[in-house]
């Protein structure tokens, strides 16, 4: 039987993941999916623990967290083509301009 | 939502109205003075009302507080729009930023900081916070024609996203430990039965943990701090520095003096990042030659000594944290507001060599930056010594004899950097140039954050008291 | 049977996301990313949450990949001829590793407090998810939702100051 465990598992993997991918990529729109994926693993988990806990208040959050994400998308992503309008690149470590 | 509910919310819906208000007169009115003066009325309405409008009822909709610590905090951060919108008047005017856009920006900013302030539950709370924080990555980067604000905006979303990561699987995980998004009762739950804190519940805070780090610049993840404040225009770095900081530990504070010392097994960990976020502040700053990231790292130290207050979970200590915001938001918004309102055609006065000899160029407005960063600074008779005294004061009646000393060296060691500022102000220099003379609004907003500061130094009973009253 | 689908998809996911931090083209990280959602959707369909398995694939894969991928066309980034595209690979691993470790400890030491809700699979079965979320958010949730349209309304604003090109 899947519990909740297996999935808050597969959650946890994910999160690490991005985690790691924020870290390391430099492209300023690869680290931005790596958030994305990382919005989706707490996703995973609420969606998880609603479902386990019989209690619709988790998936609620998720819808929140999705409204974030889409809002976070859409300023991030005007940001980017403002900065780029700018410096031609959106390669993180060119943010430099600002010694980081 | 019954009547009594919106009566209770009435200051955010007048801020937020306003604001949207606002928005729809920019897009067909383009004359800024106009729209600023409005959304300054609509920010000083919303302190009013919450000032003088008795909420009827203790919660609005089981999400929000309508308590007198809300109201305190909404007073607080409404009255900052409004002096946030003052010294961002000649910004906007001179640099041809879209008023209605602007004003209305600060003003969404402003709710979302009460709200969260406010919030007594986790929707609420996460909600909250990002509302505000998204309208400040776009203030930060609104003038479209300066990379260095695109780029600070862009390292400010990057980063504020993954504190919203960290946040919402911190938040996750505490529902996972308690089933249940209600503070604070959730966080209550999350002790087991020999009163330690269940390992998902430890996971949780250490999350959120991380993310309130971010969002405060707490070491080891301060480093974005600097750069984002000198890449912001000065007028949004205020309320940067101020709002976005002080609403996240006041929600912090909140909570934790709602639901009793839940920090028990965490105390270690908590020590040692107040610990290092003092030290990494105040050595961090020496070694600055730009007012802006000399500020930003006096911010990290501050931000420090804000988190020994919190960690001493004591009425007294949450009482001091409240008291140190208070003066810090003064403080550190008339700093920013001195250098907003030099700023010219040529920018805004950063580097330590457009600083020098010029207080002989503009007196009054240096004798003001001296007071404020003596205030910050900790000297007797300011504001800032009895913020400083307080946190101090129930560090020892807590017994943390360890932390209270490296608060000391920190702060023996940021008067070194402020008096340096200081000596190069007023140092004979021929080659000084005049800056701008600034506008009124600009004075205004000096004329009541120097005087605010020198009577919550002079007379800080006052506040003290007030706040006694109201912490939750 | 069911916990075969499980890991299958699981495995999916992982590798898919994988792809997304490893890929040297955006757009290739972007399909990944666009993989997992699925993949996503696919166990929130097994953990009786219909309503949301739809809304994942509408916002993430419909909306937001969208964009992401527009902008990734718009601004012509669809290789990074062959330079490094990674940085700090060590401490980064380090850090994750972390993350991971302490995550996956901490999930087998903890425990979820015991069943709390009265929200069974039969009920949604008979009522309908999405009925049960509307209710939910419409009464309960009518203010964060309410606060979440001025977050849409900050971000529709913050998108055409930040990207137009002059007043």
């Amino acid at each position: 039987m899947i519990s909740v465990y297996h999935y808050m598992s597969v959650a946890a993997i994910l999160f690490a993941m991005s985690t790691y991918g924020v870290l390391t990529r430099r492209n300023a729109i690869v680290i931005f999916m790596c958030i994305e994926l990382m919005l989706n693993s707490v996703n995973l988990t609420f969606i998880s623990l609603s479902s386990h806990l019989q209690n619709i208040d988790g998936q609620i959050f998720v819808f929140f967290v999705m409204a974030v994400a889409a809002a976070e998308a859409a300023v991030g992503l005007a940001l980017m083509i403002a900065f780029y309008r700018n410096r031609e690149s959106i390669d993180v470590d060119n943010i430099n301009m600002l010694k980081w | 939502m019954s009547l009594s509910d919106l009566l209770a919310m009435l200051p955010i819906l007048i801020l937020a109205f306003g604001a949207t208000a606002i928005l729809m007169a920019g897009a067909w009115y383009r004359e800024p003075l106009p729209l600023l003066a409005g959304g300054i009325v609509t920010a000083l309405l919303g302190a009013l009302s919450a000032g003088l409008v008795t909420p009827p009822v203790p919660e609005i909709a089981g999400l929000f507080s309508a308590g007198g610590y809300a109201r305190f905090y909404t007073i607080l951060w409404s009255l900052l729009a409004a002096a946030g919108l003052m010294t961002g008047s000649r910004y906007i005017i001179e640099k041809r930023i879209g008023a209605g856009e602007y004003v209305s920006l600060v003003l969404y900013a402003a709710a979302g900081m009460a709200l969260l302030s406010s919030a007594t539950h986790l929707v609420g709370l996460f909600i909250a916070l990002e509302t505000f924080t998204l309208a400040f990555y776009i203030l930060i980067a609104s003038n479209r024609n300066c990379a260095l604000a695109a780029e600070a905006g862009l390292k400010y979303l990057l980063l504020g996203a993954v504190a919203t990561g960290f946040m919402a699987f911190g938040i996750a995980l505490i529902y996972a430990a308690s089933g249940s998004l209600v503070l604070p009762d959730a966080v209550m739950r999350l002790k087991a039965e020999t009163g330690e804190l269940q390992a998902w519940g430890l996971l949780g805070w250490g999350m959120i943990l991380i993310a309130v780090g971010f969002k405060i610049s707490l070491a080891p993840f301060h480093l974005w701090t600097p750069d984002v404040y000198q890449g912001a225009p000065a007028p949004v770095t205020g309320l940067l520095a101020t709002g976005s900081k002080g609403a996240v530990v006041a929600a912090l504070v909140g909570l934790l003096a709602m639901s009793g010392p839940v920090w028990n097994d965490l105390t270690d960990l908590v020590w040692l990042l107040a610990a290092l976020t003092m030290l990494a502040g105040a050595f961090g700053a020496l070694g600055q030659s730009n007012l802006k990231r000399l500020l930003a790292y006096s911010s990290v130290t501050h931000m420090g000594t804000l988190l020994v207050g919190v960690l001493c979970q004591t009425s007294e200590g949450f009482a001091a944290t409240t008291f140190y915001v208070v003066v810090y938001v003064v403080t550190s918004l008339g700093a920013f507001a001195v250098i907003a309102s030099l700023a010219d055609g040529r920018g805004e006065p950063m580097t330590f060599d457009q600083w020098r000899g010029l207080g002989y160029r503009h007196p009054v407005r240096c004798g003001v930056l001296v007071l404020l960063l003596l205030s910050l600074a900790g000297l007797p008779a300011t504001a800032g010594f009895m913020a400083k005294f307080a946190v101090f004061h129930a560090a020892l009646q807590s017994g943390y004899i360890g932390l209270l000393m490296i608060g000391i060296l920190a702060s023996v060691i940021s008067f070194a950097f402020y008096l340096r500022v200081t000596m190069l102000l007023f140092q004979p220099d021929e080659k000084a140039s005049s800056w701008h003379q600034g506008s009124v609004f600009e004075h205004t907003v000096l004329a009541v954050c120097s005087s605010a500061v020198l009577v919550l130094g002079l007379f800080p009973g006052l506040l003290f008291g007030l706040i006694r009253q109201i912490l939750p | 049977m069911e916990i075969l689908l499980f890991y299958s998809v699981a495995l999916v996911a992982v590798l898919s996301g994988f792809l997304v931090i490893r890929c040297q083209s955006p757009v290739n990280s972007a399909l990944g990313l666009v993989n997992t959602f699925f993949c996503l959707a696919i166990f929130y369909v097994m953990l009786h949450a219909p309503f949301m398995a739809a809304i994942q694939i509408m916002v993430y894969a419909g909306a937001i990949m969208v964009l992401i991928l527009f902008v990734i066309m718009l601004l012509n980034l669809g290789i990074e001829a062959r330079k490094r595209y990674t940085h700090g690979i060590v401490w980064s691993a380090l850090a994750s590793l972390m993350v991971l470790f302490g995550t996956i400890y901490f999930l087998k030491r903890g425990r979820v407090t015991g069943a709390e809700g009265d929200l069974t699979a039969f009920q949604i079965e008979s009522i309908g998810h999405t009925e049960l979320i509307g209710r939910s958010m419409f009464t309960e949730f009518l203010l964060p939702f309410e606060i979440a349209s001025i977050l849409l309304l900050v971000a529709i604003v913050g998108a055409v100051v930040l990207a137009k090109k002059e007043v």
